[in-house]
């Protein structure tokens, strides 16, 4: 088929690693990222996924220059679009190449800094701190940085929004609107995100544990993770799989809440197995978005119940490695799940010891060599009710 | 260039506009019509508010009401939420803080509240990339029309809160511009019936980094790419200040929107709007070019053609 996308490059920053390698090790020996914050002051007592490196470092491993203030969001996503570039070998030129980034909080990180003075008087704070606030800053930035030539967006579906941004560079990919895209996600850790989980009772104050049945909600983390998508006329170096399947469904049962029947992460699952052409027998694992909270792992399980029957196949939250890194999570846990499908591993679910009383399901718990495997599914569920499903399939499966 | 094969069936927005960052011009409509939950009502933010009802006007005026997906843009998203979340912090020190305001905080609260309120579980997307995010959503509703879908509910929207206003004169910009707000949405159709409004068929994105002298030329390109030149403009819709005079010397009819809605990043989306409302038996020509930039972002085309 000759508008087939592809996947021919990855790059990751998470607090495995700060490259694709990083986290590849790590998820192999089960070694979480979780741990103390460090970045910032807080009244809340959190377990957080913190990249282990400060901003400032990394500016200095990319070459920025130290006398402009970077947004964290900007700066770990330009650290893993431009990983996700090289390591796809494309010379660029002369094809139409875009970036399509998630994130959700943005600039926040230096917005508060901002807010801290504007707050006590509308005539201070440092304007230029407000340049890298809106969500498409980041993008613009890694854009200008990367030479991107091509069609460049953002897009904030909050949780969810990485794997929507995987999704719509496929479609453009499949349309002919685009050769390539750089698609994925960067999220960092604020305080923002930390007080607004933490207000709606939904951050566990030990490590995360979830579709476990004493789940008591999620560790926020942060990071990027982005796809190097391309066209069947590209030569990329490596070929990681094709994006076979993808649906986006909504919800419609709450703001922030998910419905007890799972319909709309039942739909986006169902909908991406359809259009992938594997069959539902053969999705050798599934990256389940799984926060830990008591209401998503429910709910989520529960629509797994509905698409799989007792024939669930193998799954797992790597948010005991990563923590929620909320619009990057579809990103990195694509990644994931697509480097399991690459070298033949399934990834263990950290800190699962019983299963959730809504559903009879009990995920990994051990990292595991599979190889041969067809297709592997990645989740990732949004306040406003948005759910996007994504299934990669192996290039080899069909000679299998 | 992207080719579009949009027909819009009904739209329907919310405008106000004014000089140094003070909206005087425009009015709101009765949100109780649209939204009889006085608690849903006063939860919202004004710009859900005015997004929603925007919206729920656009499908109340449509032939078919039926949608298979929603798109939205918005360049500021929903400040007003993120703001007062962002100061409670502060001012409680990070203590029982109130969650309502960061639920609505991120900026798909618009399209999610939409389809919770047509309980609607088809594709659902927002776009949030500054002056071309109402552009992008337009992409992607062509792109779901072209994959099969019959019906996408599209709109754009940005509100201009006090502190916004404030900021943007800190900047220096309101000495430059006019200052505006809106929320404007589309129902968007695979085919054309003979209830078709207008048809959008083609949107361009350029680079930041065209200077004003050069849009002439790439809107004239851009006509090119879609076989057409000047003469065959009916009016250019224009958001570039600095454009008019050379546009009226390109012969077509200039309409400066900006000077109706003011600056903000999804005005594209009022262009749109005004720019269908033009079309009349009148016309002499069929079709209408919008060029626009917000503050020194993308600048971007739509073409638009009477059906």
């Amino acid at each position: 088929m000759t508008n087939d996308v592809y996947v021919g490059g990855l790059g990751c920053v998470s607090a495995l690693g700060l490259n694709v390698k990083n986290q590849l090790d790590k998820l192999i020996s089960a070694q979480s990222g979780l741990g103390n914050l460090s970045l910032f002051e807080t009244a809340h007592e959190v377990v957080v996924g913190e990249i282990k490196h400060s901003t400032r470092e990394m500016c200095d491993m990319l070459g920025l220059r130290r006398d402009k203030e970077y947004s964290r969001t900007t700066v770990i996503g330009l650290m893993a679009a431009k990983e996700a570039l090289a390591d796809s070998g494309v010379n660029t030129s002369g094809l139409k190449i875009g970036l399509i980034s998630a994130t959700s909080v943005g600039g926040m990180d230096v917005s508060e800094l901002f807010y801290k003075e504007f707050i006590r008087d509308k005539n201070k704070g440092r304007l230029r701190q407000l340049i890298g606030h809106d969500c498409g800053a980041s993008t613009q930035f890694i854009e200008k940085q990367l030479g991107i030539n091509g069609f460049t967006t953002t897009i904030n579906t909050a949780c969810s929004s990485a794997n929507n941004a995987i999704m719509m560079g496929t479609r453009m990919i499949k349309a002919g609107l685009l050769d390539g895209v750089i698609a994925g996600g960067t999220d960092s850790l604020c305080r923002f995100t930390i007080n607004g989980f933490s207000s709606l009772g939904i951050l566990d104050k030990e490590v995360c544990r979830p579709f476990d049945a004493s789940r008591s909600g999620l560790n926020l983390g942060e990071g990027a993770g982005y796809l190097f998508l391309h066209s069947g006329r590209v030569k990329a170096a490596k070929s990681y799989c094709s994006v076979a399947g993808y649906a986006n469904a909504n919800d419609a049962f709450h703001q922030t809440a998910s419905s007890s029947d799972g319909e709309g992460a039942y739909l986006a699952m169902k909908g991406a197995i359809e259009m992938s052409g594997v069959d539902k027998n053969d999705i050798g694992y599934i990256n389940v978005h799984g926060t830990g909270t008591p209401n998503n792992d429910a709910s989520e399980g529960v629509a797994m119940e509905r698409i799989f029957g007792e024939d669930i196949p193998d799954f797992s939250s790597t948010k005991g490695y990563t923590g929620h890194t909320l619009g990057a999570a579809g990103g990195i846990e694509s990644l994931f799940s697509i480097l399991g499908l690459y070298y033949g591993y399934v990834w263990p679910n950290l800190n699962f010891s019983n299963s959730i009383l809504e559903a009879n399901l009990t995920p990994l718990t051990r990292c595991e060599k599979k190889i041969n495997m067809k297709g592997v599914m990645t989740n990732s569920f949004g306040f406003g009710g948005n759910c996007t499903s994504l299934v990669f399939k192996s290039i080899n499966s069909d000679r299998l | 260039m992207i080719p579009t094969n949009i027909y819009i069936e009904s739209m329907a927005g919310i405008v106000s506009s004014g000089k140094n960052g003070v909206l005087t011009n425009g009015a709101e409509p009765d949100y109780k019509k649209y939204i009889p939950d006085a608690g849903l009502r006063r939860r919202m933010s004004r710009i859900i508010k005015m997004g929603v009802t925007s919206s729920l006007m656009a499908i109340e005026n449509a032939p078919d009401r039926s949608i298979d997906g929603i798109v939205t843009g918005t360049g500021w998203g929903c400040l007003a939420d993120t703001e007062k979340f962002l100061v409670s912090i502060y001012e409680n020190s990070e203590r029982l803080l109130n969650p309502a305001a960061f639920i609505q905080s991120t900026s798909n609260t618009v399209g999610a509240q939409i389809a919770l309120l047509l309980a609607d579980k088809h594709y659902n997307n927002t776009f949030v990339h500054g002056g071309s995010s109402f552009e992008c959503a337009l992409i992607d509703a062509s792109l779901l029309l072209y994959e099969g879908r019959k019906r996408v509910l599209v709109g754009g929207f940005d509100e201009l809160t006090l502190s916004k206003s404030h900021l943007l004169g800190r900047m220096g910009l309101w000495k430059k511009y006019f200052s505006g707000e809106g929320a404007h949405f589309f129902i968007a159709a695979a085919s054309e019936s003979d209830k078709t409004i207008g048809k959008i068929i083609s949107v361009e994105i350029l680079s930041r980094d065209i200077p004003d002298s050069d849009v002439p030329e790439k809107c004239k390109s851009f006509l090119n790419e879609n076989s057409l030149i000047f003469s065959d403009l009916e009016m250019v819709v224009n958001g570039i200040g600095s454009l008019s005079v050379q546009f009226e010397g390109l012969n077509p009819n200039t309409l400066n929107f900006k000077e109706e809605c003011g600056e903000y990043p999804t005005s594209s989306a009022y262009a749109l709007y005004r720019g269908l409302t033009l079309f009349s038996e009148n016309n002499e020509k069929s079709y209408i070019l919008i060029v626009n930039r917000y503050l020194d972002d993308v600048t971007t085309m739509i073409l638009i053609k009477k059906t």
